[in-house]
């Protein structure tokens, strides 16, 4: 896995949670320890082409989306579950979004494809992808993991 | 003056955000109207009088941002009209096109103080 990226993935992820849902990672993120068996997770799934091709994943447990989106929203009461889906789509594509230009330069142009809901699975994508960063946040552990192949580096990984 | 705002988003999401952050800035908001891509953005500047900022997404269906900011410039009704592009992706190319159209940038995700700031340079303070 490439190091630099991975270090990129981490603090995109840090910093869009914290400015956007007010959510702080966790004081020990030197231990990270494995979740119970059977957290449900959301994984969400951003495409995107131009400087550099490949898929931006995100996963959270199903347990922190409901404040993930009142957090965005700035809803105190109960949100529809599309509109909590369309919360995370929105997070995972600006993590996307703040994660390609510490990658491939700010001069590089991207288009992002719609962000989608793939499915529910478990966290560890290390063995499929190029770079994946986790962070313990208070409400839950939050995974991202990333595919990317540069176009003008001829393919560099 | 008080701001009669557009916020143009493909994501209804997005546009809420982005009317909660406005309403955190401290501007005094006479009317916000919505779109959801450029075509529809234009329909109602053509039949809504006093818009006068536009907040809009890059990445939209039908009609993107951009697209929508030339059409705005090309109309004499509108081509002056104050505007903020809001979008996730920001390369420095694509910001210098969009100052190029008169269109001040932001990145998301951003804060009251930030989109104060875009606003005050779209609209010449």
């Amino acid at each position: 896995m490439n190091e630099q990226w991975q270090k990129a993935l981490g603090e995109a992820v840090r910093e869009v949670f914290e400015s956007l849902c007010f959510m702080m990672p966790a004081p020990s993120q030197g231990s990270l320890s494995p979740e119970p068996a059977g957290v449900s997770r959301l994984v969400l799934a951003v495409d995107f082409r131009g400087a550099a091709r490949g898929s931006l994943q995100l996963t959270l447990p199903d347990s922190m989306i409901a404040s993930v989106a009142s957090s965005m929203l700035g809803e105190d009461g109960p949100l529809e579950l599309s509109v909590q889906y369309d919360a995370a789509c929105e997070l995972a594509n600006i993590v996307c979004g703040n994660v390609l230009p510490r990658i491939a330069g700010e001069r590089a142009v991207f288009d992002l494809a719609s962000p989608r809901v793939i499915a529910t699975r478990g966290a560890d994508f290390s063995d499929v992808c190029d770079a994946s960063a986790s962070v313990l946040l208070d409400e839950g552990l939050v995974c991202a993991s990333l595919e990317l192949k540069l176009e003008a580096a001829g393919g560099e990984r | 003056m008080s701001l009669n705002v557009l916020v143009v988003d493909d994501s209804p999401v997005m546009r809420k955000m982005v009317i909660r952050v406005l309403g955190m800035s401290g501007l005094p908001i006479a009317g916000v109207h919505e779109a959801c891509q450029g075509r529809e953005a234009l329909e109602l500047l053509a039949r809504e009088q006093g818009i006068n900022l536009g907040l809009f997404d890059v990445n939209m269906p039908v009609l993107n941002g951009e697209e929508l900011v030339v059409q705005i410039r090309a109309q004499p009704q509108t081509a002056a009209l104050p505007v903020v592009m809001v979008s996730t992706e920001g390369s420095a190319e694509r910001i210098e096109r969009l100052k190029r159209l008169g269109a001040a940038f932001i990145r998301k995700p951003f804060g009251p103080e930030a989109l104060l700031d875009a606003i005050i340079s779209a609209t010449g303070g």
